[in-house]
């Protein structure tokens, strides 16, 4: 008997500034052995790790205005990895057993669609992700919004320099990995707590944040929600 | 004209600093020469000076600037009597090109292997790189470079004619892979960021100089992704740069590593160095610049000087003799081996260095904080070492050392 196996996108949340050498060394240890011990069992499909997002954009239109705002923020990605298990309790897992340590946190979303390149980073130029961020008082809305983006923006990825991307399912479907002192705790998906929660991820390859921002201002992720606009690390 | 207000000043300053390489690289495949490349930059900015303090800053600065310059060169072709259906390729639109991004790159390493080209003296690939790539100024140059403006401006001639001579521009298919230019273009950028590290005379380091090497290694490491010198060095540049405000004191003589203030080290350049290191060894990379960023990395990220794993950097160190053959690495190994083993281990493996490094400075200060570790007479190394610098800043350290020895 084959089981179906799904994608599922892991999330690790960025820490605040590292505030010591120390801190910044253990960090890059932690993202290489985590991505080691990913590759080492065999689920990992595709993985990345972002430039900090004190060094990226959100942009969002609210009305005829357009809003870009600089980083940092709060409780955004750091890495992401794509595994392909049976399902989503194998997926989470996953996520406990990640070499990470107190304090952090590990989403777990089903993919609903899509895919992304792994092999993006082979040829030169920067890669930027773009995360689309969605904000709603409760979950059907958020669905709502994301159903209504997705619409309106399906067909503007296959352009040049696209890299493939993944639109996830609601939030309540995932579950939340809270590593504290002594081990791992699963909670439910995030709850809606009217902040922006992220619905997709995809990747384009762009000369400059710059580029990449003005791209995003014209594009109607930002009229129906937001995108954050994070470089990713050639690593 | 217009005047030229601080606030355009700041956007064409910010705008060429990002930009300049993505112009000029697309300006230089267009108009098919350098001098040709820069004139028509220099327009563009003439137009921007012209028309931006009355028509507003326009969204995309690069891209308007590449257009006007674009015209000034297809005006210039017009004048000079080319005909334009000679040159089609005046005609697309560089930024709205379909495989606008693939262009982009190889215009910016055309640019760069063209700069650095190995057919060029050294004095003439490094001053036409900073020129041409980062825009100094001929007077900018001379300065840092100690030489009269009239010398710097002959070397960036010589180095022209010779490149529109020898046709040296790559236009062929596969000119990205000829072995050798990489090399030469990653020579090019440590020989700069090492100018910036220790200048031959005045004050320690010039930090733009350094931050500008770092910005061209960033690019150049971006454009080649898949090799894992270019990672290499840019780890390296990155760790250096993070130190880099801990290297002078207040009064600008120089600090010794072991006494630098590490809580003032730039995490952020310490971690693109950790990312950079990481692609490096990804790539299997044991080359020089990926040996010489570990060893900056076993540094950078050690708590104290006395917690420092000397072992895996007296190992790096093995390595990259065994690749360099070069008696300055032998010197540093011997530095690596005299914390780990002592003072005296380290002794004998400097002993076989003396007649080699007889003129080499760092060699006698060296030695003398080893003898002096070992409470033996440092004076006249150190006085030895004090004649052979012309570093302002080592110097005030050397007579600080000297005094020192006195109280």
């Amino acid at each position: 008997m084959t089981a179906t196996m799904t994608d599922y996108l892991l999330m690790i949340t960025e820490r605040p500034a590292a505030a010591t050498r120390a801190a910044v060394t253990e960090r890059a240890a932690t993202r290489a052995a985590v991505r080691t011990h990913l590759a080492a069992t065999g689920a990992l499909v595709d993985g990345g790790e972002l430039h900090p997002s004190a060094e990226s954009k959100r942009v969002r239109r609210t009305g005829l205005a357009l809003a870009v705002e600089a980083g940092p923020f709060d409780a955004t990605l750091e890495s992401y990895y794509l595994v392909r298990t049976p399902d989503l309790a194998a997926a989470t897992a996953l996520a406990k057993a990640l070499p990470l340590h107190p304090d952090d946190v590990v989403d777990v979303r089903p993919v609903m669609k899509g895919a992304i390149k792994a092999d993006k980073l082979d040829q030169p130029g920067k890669v930027f992700a773009f995360a689309v961020l969605g904000a709603a008082a409760d979950e059907p809305t958020w669905i709502q919004q994301m159903d209504r983006i997705d619409l309106a923006t399906h067909d503007k990825l296959a352009i040049p320099g696209g890299c493939g991307g993944v639109r996830l399912e609601a939030p309540t479907t995932g579950r939340r990995v809270a590593f504290d002192a002594s081990k791992a705790r699963v909670v439910d998906g995030p709850f809606l707590e009217c902040k922006e929660v992220i619905g997709g991820l995809f990747f384009l390859r762009m000369p400059s944040l710059e580029d990449a921002t003005r791209w995003a201002s014209a594009s109607p992720f930002v009229a129906l929600g937001g995108l954050e606009i994070r470089e990713l690390w050639r690593s | 004209m217009a005047e030229l207000t601080p606030s355009l000043a700041a956007v064409l300053h910010d705008v060429l600093g990002r930009e300049r390489s993505r112009i000029v690289g697309a300006l230089y495949r267009l108009c098919g020469g350098l001098d040709a490349a820069e004139e028509a930059l220099q327009e563009a900015l003439v137009a921007a000076l012209a028309t931006w303090p009355t028509d507003g800053v326009p969204d995309n600065p690069a891209a308007w600037l590449t257009t006007a310059a674009r015209r000034h060169a297809l005006d210039g072709r017009r004048r000079r009597g080319v005909a334009v259906a000679k040159a089609p390729m005046l005609m697309e639109d560089p930024m709205a090109a379909e495989d606008a991004l693939e262009t982009i790159h190889d215009d910016q390493l055309r640019l760069i292997f063209t700069c650095c080209h190995p057919a060029l003296p050294r004095d003439g690939q490094v001053a036409l790189t900073l020129k041409v790539i980062l825009g100094f100024t001929i007077e900018e140059l001379a300065r840092a470079f100690v030489c009269a403006e009239t010398t710097m401006a002959q070397r960036i001639v010589r180095a022209k004619r010779t490149i529109e001579d020898k046709q040296l521009a790559y236009a062929s298919p596969g000119w990205r892979e000829l072995p050798g230019r990489t090399t030469a273009v990653l020579e090019v950028l440590y020989l700069i960021f090492n100018e910036g590290h220790t200048a031959r005379t005045g004050a320690l380091a010039r930090l733009d100089l350094q931050a500008e090497a770092l910005r061209l290694a960033r690019l150049v490491s971006e454009l080649l992704p898949r090799e894992p010198e270019a990672s290499g060095l840019l780890a390296l540049m990155a760790f250096g740069v993070a130190r880099a405000a801990t290297r002078a004191d207040a009064e600008g003589v120089l600090v010794r590593l072991e006494d630098q203030d590490r809580d003032r080290w730039d995490l952020a350049r310490i971690e693109e160095g950790l990312f950079a290191l990481r692609r490096a060894r990804t790539l299997g990379g044991r080359g020089s610049y990926v040996l010489q960023a570990e060893i900056a990395a076993c540094h950078t990220t050690a708590p104290t000087w006395a917690a420092t794993d000397w072992g895996a950097i007296t190992r790096a160190y093995d390595d990259l003799l065994a690749l360099t053959n070069s008696p300055v690495v032998a010197l540093n190994r011997a530095v690596a081996i005299s914390m780990r083993e002592g003072a005296a281990a380290g002794l004998v493996e400097l002993a076989p260095l003396a007649e080699i490094l007889a003129r080499y400075h760092l060699f006698y200060a060296t030695r003398a904080e080893l003898l002096r570790r070992l409470g033996r007479d440092p004076r006249p190394d150190y006085e030895r070492a004090l004649a052979l610098t012309q570093n302002a800043s080592e110097q005030a350290f050397l007579r600080r050392q000297i005094a020192s020895l006195d109280s």
